[in-house]
Formats: C-alpha cells, sequence, structure tokens
C-alpha cells in the first residue's frame, strides 16, 4: 500500500490519459451519432438503410475488433492513424453506433401530434428537426447519453493494449514491476469509479435542469 | 423489416471477413504460415514437439512430504500457469490441445519427476495475476517464461533459473542505423509492460518505449512502421520473427532473464524439490535435448550450457 502511494504520479497521469481519451471520443460520438441518428429517422430510404447498416455492422463487432483494424488493419489500406488517435477514433466510431439509438429513441418521445402540426404550419424537414425534434430529443437523451459517456470512459481501458498508457496500462505497469495485482487494480478501480460517478452525477444535474415536465 | 433483415445479414458477412483477415495478420506465426515457401528460414511454431525429451526425462525418488506436493499428488495431475501464446516456448493449438515448446516441455517433466507420469494441466494465470494465484494455491507452480526479479522474490518463490534470456532487437529488414541496444536514443520501440520495458529503459534509458499486449503485435506494429524496433527477452521474441516477412532479429542482445519456475512463498521446502530436479535434468542431458527440440528448432543455434542452479541471488 505505501509502495502504491509513492507511485501514485503515474497513476494520476494514466487516469489523466482516460480522461483525455474520455473527453475526445465521446462528443466524437455524439456529432457522428446524431448524423446517422438523423440518417435514420429521416425521409431518404437510401440514407436510412445506410444508418441502420452502420449501426447493425459496428454495435454488433466488439470493441476490440474495432480497435483491432484501426490499429492494424487500416496501415495495409494506407492509412496509419497514431495510436492515441486510432484509439480516440475507434471508440468514437464505436459509441457513435450506440449514440445513434439513443437519438432514435429520444426522437420517439416527441408526440407524433407536434411534429405533425409542425409541418402543418410550413416547416421543412430541416426546420422540424431545428425547432421541434433537436431540442426535444436531447433533453430526453441526457440520462441515455451519460450511460454512453460512462461506457466510453470504461471501455477505454482497451486502449492499453494498443500502446496508449492509460489508467489501466499504468496500473498493469506498476503491477509489472511490483507484483501487486490486488492494490494495483483496485488502484485503478477507485479512478475509474472517480470518473464514472462524477459523469453520473453530471448527468443528474443536467438532467434536472433541462427536463421536460409532461 | 426485409431491410433490417437484410443488413444484418450483410453485416455478419463482413465482420466475420474482416475477422479473419484481423486473425491472419494478428498471428503471422501460426501453423498455416509456416510452410509457405520458406526453406531459408528455420522451423515454424508448428514443427516444435518436446515428446520424446519428455519421455527421456527422470523420476524422482524418495520425494518429501509438502502442502502443494501432497496437493499434486492427491490430485495426480500437475497443475501451472502457463502461456498459450509463446511460440518455441509455450504455444497451444486449439484444434488439438497439444502444447509444444520449452516451458511446456519443462512442466510436462516437473510432472513427471513429480508423479512419475508427465500428467500436467495448464491452469490460468497470466504476467498479471500469477502471484496472487500461485499464494492462493489455485496454480501449484508458474512455468511461463517468468523472470526472476527482486520485487517478485518478495512475493513468490523461485526455482532455478532453467534459462536464461537475453534483451534481443528485432528491425525491419531494411533498417541499416541500428545495431544494437546504444541506437535505439530516441527511437519507438515497441515492447511488453513489465521486465521487458524495465529491461530497455534500463540498457538505454532514452529510448521510447510503446506497449502492446502481445509479441504478435509488437511484430506486426514494426512491419508497419508504428515503430523502429522491437525489443523483448529474445527467447520470445525469435520464435515470432522466424516466421515474419519483412523483419529480422539482430545478433546484438543486452542484459540477462533469468527464468525461474514460480511456487508459493509459503512453500519452501517444494522449491527444494524443484531446484532437484531442475539439477537432474540439467545433469542426465534432458535439458539440451529439450532445448534442441523446442527453441533452437526455432532459433537455429545449438544448446548453450544451462544456467547453474540458484546463480540468482535469493532464488
Amino acid at each position: 500500500m505505501k509502495l502504491l502511494l509513492t507511485h501514485l504520479a503515474p497513476l494520476a497521469g494514466g487516469l489523466l490519459k482516460t480522461l483525455e481519451l474520455t473527453a475526445l471520443a465521446f462528443p466524437l460520438a455524439v456529432v457522428l451519432g446524431t448524423l446517422l441518428g438523423v440518417c435514420r429517422v429521416g425521409p431518404l430510404p437510401p440514407l436510412r438503410a445506410a444508418g441502420a447498416l452502420y449501426v447493425h455492422l459496428v454495435r454488433n463487432s466488439p470493441l476490440f475488433l474495432v480497435l483491432f483494424m484501426m490499429v492494424f488493419a487500416l496501415p495495409y489500406a494506407g492509412v496509419r492513424v497514431p495510436l492515441f488517435w486510432s484509439s480516440v477514433i475507434g471508440l468514437a466510431l464505436y459509441f457513435g453506433s450506440y449514440v445513434c439509438e439513443t437519438f432514435r429513441s429520444g426522437v420517439h418521445s416527441i408526440p407524433v401530434g407536434e411534429i405533425e402540426a409542425a409541418q402543418a404550419i410550413g416547416l421543412g424537414f430541416r426546420g422540424v428537426l431545428r425547432t421541434v425534434v433537436l431540442p426535444q430529443a436531447f433533453r430526453a437523451m441526457v440520462q441515455p447519453l451519460g450511460n454512453v459517456c460512462i461506457n466510453v470512459a470504461l471501455a477505454s481501458a482497451l486502449a492499453t493494449a494498443f500502446g496508449v498508457l492509460d489508467l489501466t496500462g499504468q496500473a498493469r505497469a506498476f503491477n509489472a514491476q511490483y507484483a501487486q495485482p490486488i492494490a494495483s487494480f483496485v488502484a485503478a478501480g477507485i479512478g475509474y469509479l472517480l470518473v464514472t460517478l462524477t459523469v453520473g452525477a453530471a448527468t443528474g444535474l443536467i438532467e434536472r435542469k433541462v427536463r421536460i415536465l409532461r | 423489416m426485409r431491410v433490417t433483415r437484410l443488413a444484418v445479414a450483410v453485416s455478419c458477412l463482413v465482420m466475420t471477413g474482416s475477422a479473419l483477415a484481423g486473425c491472419g495478420s494478428s498471428h503471422p506465426t501460426g501453423p498455416a504460415a509456416g510452410g509457405s515457401g520458406k526453406a531459408a528460414r528455420p522451423a515454424s511454431g508448428g514443427d516444435v514437439d518436446q515428446a520424446a525429451a519428455v519421455a527421456a526425462g527422470p523420476v524422482g525418488r524418495n520425494l518429501p512430504h509438502t502442502p502443494t506436493l501432497d496437493r499434486i499428488r492427491g490430485r495426480g495431475v500437475l497443475l501451472y500457469a502457463g502461456a498459450r501464446d509463446g511460440v518455441g516456448f509455450s504455444q497451444l493449438d486449439p484444434t488439438t490441445g497439444k502444447i509444444s515448446g520449452f516451458d511446456a516441455g519443462m512442466a510436462q517433466l516437473l510432472a513427471k519427476y513429480l508423479l512419475g507420469k508427465p500428467s500436467v494441466k495448464l491452469g490460468p494465470g497470466n504476467n498479471e495475476t500469477r502471484e496472487a494465484l500461485l499464494n492462493n494455491d489455485t496454480v501449484d507452480v508458474a512455468i511461463e517464461t517468468y523472470t526472476i526479479t527482486p520485487e517478485r522474490l518478495k512475493i513468490v518463490n523461485f526455482a532455478g533459473p532453467y534459462y536464461m534470456a537475453a534483451g534481443g532487437i528485432a528491425v525491419a529488414e531494411s533498417e541499416t542505423a541500428i545495431h544494437g541496444v546504444g541506437d535505439l536514443s530516441g527511437k519507438k520501440v515497441a515492447t511488453e509492460s513489465g521486465t521487458a520495458q524495465q529491461a530497455l529503459l534500463k540498457a538505454q534509458p532514452k529510448a521510447e518505449p510503446v506497449l502492446f499486449d502481445t509479441v504478435p503485435e509488437c511484430v506486426t506494429a514494426l512491419a508497419q512502421g508504428r515503430v523502429q524496433a522491437v525489443t523483448l527477452n529474445n527467447a520470445s521474441l525469435t520464435g515470432n520473427v522466424v516466421n515474419h516477412p519483412g523483419v529480422k532479429m539482430l545478433d546484438a542482445t543486452f542484459g540477462s532473464n533469468p527464468f525461474g519456475i514460480g511456487i508459493a512463498k509459503k512453500d519452501p521446502a517444494f522449491t527444494t524439490v524443484v531446484n532437484q530436479f531442475l539439477k537432474a535434468v540439467e545433469a542426465d542431458g534432458t535439458w539440451k535435448r529439450l532445448y534442441d527440440e523446442t527453441v533452437g528448432k526455432l532459433g537455429g543455434k545449438p544448446a548453450p550450457t544451462p544456467p547453474a542452479i540458484g546463480a540468482v541471488p535469493g532464488a
């Protein structure tokens, strides 16, 4: 335990790396997921099919495979993304599919009458989306998006297998040197709890602020 | 509905295809890659078979009673922590369930010495959990290219060393500027966390380690130009480089990794028994025979003199 306290600096560095991965990948996933979601609820059949294909393809494959493809398969196609960004993009691509489905359920929470009313006063697809659907959908999405954010933070641990020294990576390095599996992984677990509990609390706060009372 | 079903079918096909492609690139040293017209290269991992050496191994006489040994006798099988992807040391063939390599042979020889028959079972335990699993009696011993270090000696006992590895370096075949560990200053070097990373930084503090999970991943990262070199103990590295096109091993090595057999801290009497076993297989030539049939076959070099048992302080 004393040993662990003297090595807090690298563990804190790993925690920071985990936060960076989450803070970069989650917003990218939200942007990608929203675009996909708009495709899936939109009026154009080819876009709807493309969105559905993407979600079925990515959501149903293991994240490890997505990251592995980013790191080791893309170079065969002539694209070599740095390791840290491979993990960020891989996480964003993967969780974008979850955000997309979250977005769809957010849209479905809006009464059809409102959308019909908006169309009746002459708003096009874009107008309906911007003034009626998106503002309400995002409010309904706060809790599920918080869940996705927590999942991104936890799943970012896989990046450690691909050359990113995040919290898990530092805990493993500590364990490899001092052979203290229980101490090092409990410490990492506490680090992840700090991140995820903070996200959970923030989600609750935002939810209370923006909730629509029906 | 039809669109959805079609999408699922297509995605399944695509993912299966890409998964296969992924496997192909992640295990470039598998048996399938072995016979692909590389006559000049040494044998592949699939050709390693330690059965003859094990058949010639000794059986221990008048062995004492210790808690671990009694547990092994009661079970009739030696349960050990070992690797599943260590080419030349401990490689599991998933189709036959056969484990081949130097460490696998050492485990079978130890079982034969203790029980009279080479009856072993590969238990759980990777380099993150083996100390905990040894000390809570989940496995009897750990035989998995397990480097004896002062930190580990505080937590577990080691019999041995039974093998002396050194830091090995692999680079791209086109590389001409790197001749030894001294040339790795400021270079990105793929390696594994733990003793491999520590050995690299001890020999070349200015190297920039990039950590991967497995040896094949390190070698693939090198082949793809993500890093300029790979350093690992030469035992693990040689087997993986042998069948990988575009990369080569350097002759230079650095530092030393003495491999030991990990044993629970609370049973020092059993450590003595295992050390007797190691002395026996070194004295009667079984050690050299095992080496020639496994690691020696991959590296194409004759067996060295086995390390003196007890050569590492504290082990």
